[in-house]
């Protein structure tokens, strides 16, 4: 055989034949390549057309796994496919030959399979139905890789009318049969073939015999062979499971009567059929009619190697066994007339019937599925599956894997619209076996939960160290804060500690945030003085100047206070804070400052500008004028009606006469003073230095005006001047030439001194000596003097005269010349005074204040970092400042009156007030005697003690059974004084005691050993370990536990008492000075000064409330 | 504890047990690569996945 074919293809052997024709293997002659013609013997009743676009649909295919058309020739009545010859072995000689083949392969090669299909099914423009996949049209190459071949049945989805189409026994879908095993329809198709059964029983009894050994193989897991056991036939479990299958056993009779023979119709014959018969608009699907008849069906054709294919006859039940093909009920006469069948998966009928009664089923892609899932459980088995999809056994797992077998189940489900839907989705599930293998899933959920456990774990340990990082933080934070709170209490800045007091404590509770810092709330107990029950003048705010001040003055009635810095002068009302009724304000006497926080604000009334000099002036005439060194001239302002009065001549230096109806005026090193009217500035005078000057430098920006002496007295007649050359004189103005002068030069570089009166007072210093002098003026003659290394201070004026010297600060009788002690500062000198009604406020060397009363007792003391270089005092307010720093500090004077307790003799010497028990008496005393008041100050008893300088020690003891003061003597004596009456309780003869003042005190959680010579040591009672040491300079000699606070009391080695308030771990929240007991939770405070004051036991809440008025209320000053 | 306050057991102890979360996720990846290797070479002879996947990449499809 040589035949040439169109000159171009040379036909060389026959390879096969089938009922599509017979195949041929040639040559094309041009390319040299081994080709596949096939000869297909059907009529050509359809157009040239037609055939050619079905050609031309076959060349456009181009896949790995799919072989190459190439041509088409019609040759005579012969139509010639030209297409790829495709080397290897079909699978039906691989199954033949018995070879093993491996899951692995099988998948590898159903992938090539799905994605060959896949491609077909989605070719444009409806896609490609296979409709004949069986393992005898895969080839498998020697590479190893599949092809899908043999294309002549091969349907364009879509096209109307049905092409030839045939289906290989066994592979074939139910579709082919025209099975339909939706529900609904199953009793229709049991009563059609039921029907059918009656007529045509012994019509297909030698078919059923001939049927009965074909295929019939049982499956791993229990296939039942005979027709007989179909009854009990296990069923093929559809993947989607078995809730939508019919449970209806199926006679046997029934099942095989519902083979149903499936005819080729042509192509033609479908399309006439389609114009004339009912079909269902829109169908994507291709149809094959279903025919009751005897027509032959052929095998498919095969292109294999010397294989044959086996010719089967779908006659009557002949070959219907162990197919790929599930049954049909398809007759004619079925009931209703249509087949229910179709794509949508409803039970809605996609079929039609013909013109002459026949039925149209419908193929898809489905079907191709079902053929490559029939194909595969044979080349896995080895076996065909039941032609009968619903008898089909699935795989077990001796064959292959569960999830392959469910694959290859799903795909054979006897329903279409319970198989895959498309190729794709079966490609994905095979391609997924390993990802969806339980062992994978196993894996990957441990890796996932461990990866989710140990995430949780490291962000619970980054959130607890970020946690504790935070409080870390904020705890160093605090710490910082309440030093820098404590830091600017100690400048004077009250508000700025109380803010910053606040800010060291939390706002807010959380993991985030750290536990208050005991030093917070001890900075904000300081900064408030909510335990300060002491009478004196006590830090009320700092004011804060653009520059370092020249001078500061108060105005004689303490409400007005000027301020000069370079190069203007301020004037602050400060008339809410000395309010004129400081001490009987009974509002602003309970003195947290929080009470009063409105009452700190010093309102600024004006800025003046003033001449450019450190000599610059101010001084106030009455509460409301001000005369100074203005910018442009000495001037008097009115601080009420906020205007200037009046303005005279260039000035820096000024003096207001005691009336205050005159003001000197010396501009610098001029050599003469102005004398103005202070009620309109008129010049009244003038008074010439005869070439001298004022004690001024060349850069009088540096000048200390307080080294001159320049006064007027009290009539504005008597100026007096003190020069640079060291020169004093007193200038008569009425009649210059009666002046006093009391030194033409000297060496004396400092003066200092006024008019009191008809006296002059003052004092001259240089280097290491000085002098003080008074004279009276009316008669020329100097009534006193002193002499002394230390510098004399001298102010004179209408208060008085007042001199310090040394340590010691005095005031001055001129006239008896007698000395009235003001001040005793000890051990220190005395760098400055101011002198007030009732108070006396003293600067010392070491940067203290102190202030005195009238009787020259210390009411209190304020530390100042730097030297005090201007005091000033009035009422109830003493303001300091320093040359150096742009502040001032400003005291007020506070009373606590409404804390008051009882009041006692405050002569009455004792180191010791207690409270009994019942809290009707006070008991004060010391080691020598001891006294008993009521509540209401009256005293109860007074005792002296027996040979006091052998007692060893007291102890105020409260029990149950009342209170009593513990007396021990150094003998062992041991005697109890009630603290209700002061008899004696009772008395003991006992040890002598140990030296050392041992004792124990007891708490809930401690332990605490106090002896004389050593600090307090804390133990813990249950573990007995050293927890704590207390104060180290200080004697132990109460403790009391209130609530969750402890309270210590102690004794310095200066002998003053105090107490400190402690929180569980032991840490200082507050400073309890002059504190002597405990009383309901109130704390008793002994000064010494003549009454017991009370105040309760504030919780960090209340201070917190404190502060937060406070600050509202002083913000609105500055 | 052990001398620290609360806000240093917080710190320490949440940087300890953030250590030895990732020493244990160190251990779990040696661990999880070695059995999911054989794991992997288990499904692969039993499958043969392994090299389809690369022919087919990523194949979605709606189900």
């Amino acid at each position: 055989m040589s035949q040439i074919i169109e000159g171009m293809y040379e036909i060389q052997e026959q390879i096969g034949a089938g009922g599509g024709g017979i195949v041929y293997r040639g040559r094309h002659m041009r390319l040299d390549k081994d080709i596949v013609l096939k000869a297909d013997k059907r009529k050509l009743s359809a157009s040239r057309e037609s055939l050619r676009r079905e050609v031309d649909m076959l060349k456009d295919l181009s896949h790995t796994n799919i072989p190459q058309v190439y041509d088409f020739i019609q040759e005579g009545s012969t139509v010639y496919t030209v297409m790829d010859y495709i080397e290897g072995k079909s699978f039906d000689r691989i199954l033949a030959d018995g070879r093993r083949i491996s899951q692995a392969e099988v998948v590898n090669w159903a992938c090539q399979l799905l994605d060959a299909l896949d491609y077909l099914h989605n070719r444009p423009p409806y896609g490609i139905l296979h409709g004949d996949i069986k393992p005898a049209n895969i080839m498998l190459r020697p590479d190893g890789n599949i092809c899908l071949i043999d294309y002549n049945i091969a349907l364009a989805l879509g096209e109307e009318g049905a092409v030839k189409v045939g289906f290989s026994r066994g592979y074939a879908s139910p579709e082919h049969y025209g099975a339909d095993y939706i529900k609904s329809n199953r009793a229709a198709a049991v009563k059609r073939v039921t029907n059918v059964y009656a007529d045509r029983q012994e019509e297909n009894a030698c078919a059923r015999d001939a049927s009965k050994g074909q295929g019939e193989e049982k499956a791993g897991s229990g296939l039942q062979a005979g027709r007989e056991d179909a009854p009990g036939r296990p069923e093929m479990q559809n993947r989607a499971g078995a809730e939508e299958r019919t449970d209806m056993p199926v006679p046997t009779e029934v099942t095989e009567l519902m083979q149903e023979q499936t005819e080729i119709v042509n192509w033609e014959e479908g399309q006439a059929q389609a114009e004339k018969g009912n079909r269902t608009e829109g169908q994507a699907q291709t149809e094959i009619v279903n025919r009751m008849g005897e027509e032959d069906l052929t095998g498919t054709a095969e292109q294999a190697g010397a294989h044959k294919p086996a010719r089967g006859k779908m006659t009557g039940m002949a070959g219907q066994r162990g197919g790929y093909a599930g049954h049909s009920p398809g007759r004619q006469d079925v009931e209703g007339g249509k087949l229910p069948f179709g794509r949508s998966g409803t039970e809605s009928s996609a079929g039609s019937s013909t013109a002459d009664g026949r039925k149209v089923i419908m193929l898809d892609e489905r079907s191709d599925i079902y053929c490559l899932g029939a194909t595969l459980y044979h080349i896995l088995s080895g076996r065909r599956p039941a032609q009968d999809a619903r008898e089909v056994i699935p795989l077990g797992p001796e064959i292959c894997s569960p999830a392959v077998s469910g694959i290859i189940r799903k795909a054979m489900d006897p329903q279409p619209d319970r198989r895959y839907q498309s190729a794709k989705e079966m490609l994905v599930d095979f391609l997924e076996l390993g990802r969806n293998d339980p062992r994978a899933v196993r894996h990957r959920h441990r890796e996932a939960a461990a990866a989710v456990l140990l995430s949780v774990l490291f962000l619970s340990g980054g959130m607890s160290a970020f946690a504790g990082q935070s409080q870390l933080k904020q705890r160093e934070s605090a710490l910082a804060l309440s030093e820098y709170s404590a830091n600017a209490l100690a400048e004077g800045d009250v508000s700025g500690a109380v803010e910053m007091a606040l800010q060291a404590i939390p706002q807010k509770r959380g993991l985030f945030s750290a536990p208050m810092a005991a030093q917070a709330q001890k900075a904000l107990t300081d900064a408030l003085g909510v335990y300060d029950l002491s009478d004196g003048f006590k830090a009320l705010d700092a004011l804060q100047l653009p520059a370092a001040p020249f001078h500061i003055t108060i105005s004689p009635g303490g409400t007005r206070l000027a301020v000069v810095y370079a190069y203007e002068a301020v004037i602050y009302d400060l008339t809410d804070i000395t309010g004129n009724n400081a001490r009987s304000n009974n509002a602003r006497s309970n003195n947290a400052r929080g009470n009063n926080a409105k009452d700190s604000n010093a309102r600024e009334l004006v800025v003046l500008p003033v001449q450019e000099s450190a000599l610059s002036d101010a001084v106030f005439v009455g509460e409301d004028v001000l005369i100074y060194a203005g910018e442009y001239g000495v001037s008097a302002y009115d601080l009420a009606g906020k205007k200037e009065i009046w303005t005279a001549g260039t000035a820096t230096s000024l003096a207001l006469s005691g009336d205050g109806s005159r003001v000197a005026a010396v501009n610098r090193r001029d050599g003469y003073a102005l004398i103005y009217r202070t009620s309109d500035g008129a010049e009244v005078g003038r008074c010439d230095f005869w070439g001298r000057h004022l004690s001024v430098p060349e850069n009088d920006i540096f000048a200390d005006a307080g080294d001159s002496i320049l006064a007027l007295n009290r009539d504005g007649s008597v100026l007096a001047a003190s020069f640079q050359d060291g020169g004093l004189e007193l200038f008569d103005l009425d009649a210059p030439e009666e002046g006093i002068i009391l030194y033409e030069t000297s060496g004396y570089t400092h003066f200092e001194g006024g008019f009191q009166g008809d006296y002059f007072a003052y004092g001259a210093s240089e280097g290491g000596r000085s002098v003080f002098g008074l004279i009276n003026v009316r008669d020329g003659v100097e009534v006193g003097g002193f002499d002394s290394p230390d510098r004399f201070l001298v102010q004179a004026g209408e208060k008085g005269i007042f001199l310090a010297n040394g340590n010691l600060l005095v005031s001055f009788d001129p006239g008896t010349l007698e000395q009235k002690e003001l001040a005793y500062t000890g051990n220190l000198d005395i760098t400055g005074f101011s002198i007030a009604e009732n108070y006396v406020l003293v600067s010392t060397e070491d940067n203290g204040a102190l202030f005195y009363d009238s009787g020259a007792n210390l009411i209190s003391t304020e530390q100042c970092k730097e030297p005090c270089d201007f005091l000033a005092l009035s009422g109830g307010l003493g303001v300091l400042a320093n040359r150096n720093e742009p502040s001032l500090r400003l005291l007020r004077l506070e009373d606590h009156k409404d804390a008051l307790l009882l009041s006692y003799d405050a002569r009455y010497g004792h180191d010791e007030a207690r409270i009994s028990m019942d809290g009707q008496t006070a008991m004060l005393f010391n080691y020598r005697q001891f006294a008993i008041y009521d509540m209401a100050g009256r005293l109860i008893t007074e005792e002296k003690l027996p040979d006091a300088d052998s007692i060893y020690d007291q102890q105020f003891r409260k029990g149950e059974d009342g209170s009593w003061l513990e007396v021990t003597w150094y003998d062992g004596t041991v005697r109890r004084y009630s603290a209700g009456d002061g008899a004696v309780l009772s008395e003991e003869k006992g040890e002598p005691p140990r030296k050392d003042l041992y004792e124990e005190f007891y708490t809930e959680k401690y332990r605490i050993a106090s002896s004389l010579h050593s600090a307090a040591e804390v133990y813990d009672r249950e573990t007995g370990k050293l927890v704590s040491v207390l104060e180290k300079d200080s004697y132990l000699t109460y403790v009391t536990q209130a609530g969750e606070y402890l309270v210590t009391e102690y004794v310095s080695a200066a002998g003053e008492r105090y107490g400190l308030l402690l929180d569980r771990e032991l840490q200082t929240l507050a400073y309890l000075p002059g504190l002597c007991d405990i009383m309901d939770g109130e704390l008793v405070f002994d000064y010494g000064s003549g009454n017991l004051r009370k105040c309760p036991l504030y919780s960090i809440g209340e201070l917190i409330d404190m502060g937060e008025a406070y600050l509202e209320g002083g913000d609105a000053g500055f | 504890m052990f001398g620290l306050s609360g806000s240093e057991c917080l710190l320490y102890g949440g940087i300890a047990v953030m250590a030895a979360a990732v020493l244990a996720a160190a251990a779990s990846i040696v661990v999880f690569r070695i059995t999911g290797k054989k794991i992997a070479r288990v499904l692969e002879e039993e499958y043969g996945i392994g090299t389809l996947r690369g022919r087919y990449g990523q194949v979605k499809c709606r189900r």
